[in-house]
């Protein structure tokens, strides 16, 4: 397997495609940070007070930003970059010589996940780089930090592992292409929709009119959209199993349990890399 | 004789269509082996399978006397290369870096043999230029370059002059004649340009409906396809008496007909046999070709 690893990076290296999207990357991390910084001008933060920005958390919410476009951004690399190898046909060239198939996917899975992680990387620097003398330090507990980082790539891998296996068993490039982007357009619409109904209010609180016409609080009521019990539960493992729940989480900083996610997402590459494998062992290739 | 690639009742089914139908060959170490049929006869198909692509049906067969089941089969593959329909080439790459990516993928430790491979193939002046804006000649070479990146002792080329233009046909044809003497590769080849063919392979496999049809030597198949007299006469006993009293060769083909390798003089002969009491009833020269052979074996009929 080092051997098509070794002809993966230098292909990886070869590719506008990772310029691209590790260059798309870098500048976003650096205009997240500067984007935060001219809006709070704009508000009239006085960010030379660091007390000011470490209250806000400001580093914070720009630097995990990426947890809520790598998904998007992984199923367009990934999709492009195996799909090649069916479009140009050359993963005959690897299986005529004798490569296995586990190998030739494990290879490919690798690849794609530690192009997607450079990708992060890129985003992390920019932004820390960009953002550090404009917004300070981070101000949030270090072991939340670490945990996010670990979490997030772990939520990559997981993504990396669904749009492989699309992409090593889709014989057309277009069509794994189409098929990923579309698919992680569809998983972050369901997580979005998911955390609407995790987040709606038990109860609301209504206004009424007092008998001196003044508005006043009306008691509050159960919220009938409020998930409850089992449901609730379903909701909860739902949101948490998606790559792009855990994405909406790690970029609000918005987690209670951690190892929870990291386990579902280790579950999901694991899944998806076992069914992808067995899948394209079987293949009829052509 | 020691072969590089036999198989055994080899069949592959798609569904109800019968791909390969118990086909059985031998490619003989250092032979140019032209395997010929008609499209959708299962040329492609056999490929797939000895590449690894795709898993046979039913059957068996064995590179290098090793069974396509046995774990070593992956490593004996190691001694191939093969250009399968068309050329697996990294389109966006140049002709250096497809080879460069394919030595890694076979764990060449060097780069060195590149420009060696390019020269060999006629690659060596395309610069950075990507393999995309190559001509379909130059992406043939390119991928049989690729196949060759290995140093292989066997070299599967499915259909490799498809498409080219006449000096294209040439370049291929030397190409593969020079790997054959020079470095001893055994070549299987692919083709219905039967003409194209004759000029090169030593050995050649018929193969019609997923079955191999007939398998021979091209020293077998020129004397199949020789030039002789036919000749039908009333009593073969008789002709052959003459024929050798005249120290001729001669095949007799059934009570009143024979072929005669020999340029005659039919009035001598037809004396002759006058007087063994036999008549002449005809006679009429034959020159069978590669095609005609090929028509004639497995019919020239309208394909299923």
């Amino acid at each position: 397997m080092i051997k098509l690893l070794s002809a993966n990076f230098l292909r990886l290296r070869k590719t506008n495609l990772i310029w691209g999207s590790l260059g798309i990357c870098v500048g976003l991390g650096a205009l997240a940070a500067l984007g935060e910084f001219r809006f709070q001008v704009s508000v009239g933060a006085d960010l030379s007070v660091p007390e000011v920005a470490q209250y806000k958390a400001l580093l914070e919410k720009q630097f995990f930003e990426y947890a809520a476009f790598i998904g998007i951004l992984a199923a367009e690399f990934i999709s492009l970059f195996l799909g090649t190898e069916y479009s140009d046909a050359t993963l005959r060239n690897k299986i005529a010589v004798g490569h296995s198939r586990l190998s030739i996917y494990a290879a490919n899975l690798i690849t794609g996940f530690a192009a997607s992680l450079m990708c992060i990387a890129g985003y992390m620097l920019s932004c820390l780089a960009v953002g550090t003398p404009l917004l300070g330090w981070f101000s949030k507990p270090a072991p939340l930090l670490l945990c996010a980082i670990a979490g997030s790539v772990l939520m990559l891998a997981a993504f990396c592992a669904i749009f492989t296996f699309v992409a090593m068993n889709c014989a057309k490039k277009s069509t794994s292409v189409v098929i990923c982007l579309l698919g992680v357009f569809a998983l972050l619409l369901a997580a979005v929709y998911l955390n609407g109904r995790l987040e709606a209010p038990e109860f609301i609180t209504g206004y009424e009119l007092s008998g001196n016409g003044e508005i006043v609080d009306a008691v509050p009521e159960p919220n009938p959209n409020y998930l409850t019990g089992a449901k609730r539960e379903v909701y909860q493992f739902l949101y948490d199993l998606l790559p792009t729940g855990q994405s909406l989480q790690y970029t609000m900083l918005n987690f209670t349990d951690p190892a929870r996610l990291m386990g579902l997402a280790a579950a999901v590459c694991a899944v998806f890399t076992a069914a992808g494998a067995a899948l394209l062992r079987r293949k009829d290739l052509k | 004789m020691e072969y590089v690639l036999a198989t055994q009742g080899l069949s592959k089914h798609y569904r109800q269509f019968k791909a390969l139908d118990n086909l059985t060959m031998h490619v003989p170490k250092g032979s140019i082996y032209g395997f010929v049929g008609r499209n959708g006869a299962g040329k492609t198909t056999l490929i797939r399978l000895i590449c690894g692509l795709q898993a046979p049906t039913s059957g068996s067969y064995s590179l290098y006397g090793t069974d396509f089941t046995q774990k070593e089969i992956a490593k004996i593959r190691r001694r191939m290369g093969a250009v399968v329909e068309t050329p697996s080439i990294y389109l966006d790459l140049t002709a250096e870096d497809n080879l460069k990516e394919q030595f890694r993928v076979l764990g060449v430790p060097t780069d060195d043999g590149i420009p060696e491979l390019l020269k060999l193939v006629g690659l060596e002046n395309t610069g950075k230029k990507k393999a995309r804006n190559f001509s379909l000649g130059m992406k043939q070479r390119l991928g049989i370059a690729v196949a060759l990146a290995g140093d292989p002792d066997f070299l599967v080329l499915d259909e490799p002059v498809n498409g080219l233009d006449p000096q294209g046909i040439i370049d291929i044809r030397e190409l593969i004649l020079k790997l054959n003497r020079e470095r001893n590769i055994t070549v299987l080849i692919s083709s219905h340009i039967l003409d194209e063919l004759s000029r090169l392979a030593t050995h050649y496999g018929f193969i019609d409906s997923g079955r191999i049809v007939k398998e021979l030597s091209a020293r077998e198949l020129e004397a199949a396809c020789r030039k002789c007299l036919r000749v039908e006469v009333t009593d073969t006993r008789a002709l052959a008496r003459v024929l050798d009293g005249m120290g001729v060769e001669y095949k007799i083909l059934s009570d009143g007909q024979a072929d005669v390798f020999a340029q005659l003089n039919i009035s001598q002969l037809s004396r002759a046999l006058d007087g063994e009491g036999c008549e002449l009833l005809s006679a009429q020269e034959r020159d069978e070709s590669l095609e005609s052979y090929f028509v004639n074996l497995v019919g020239g009929g309208p394909r299923d």
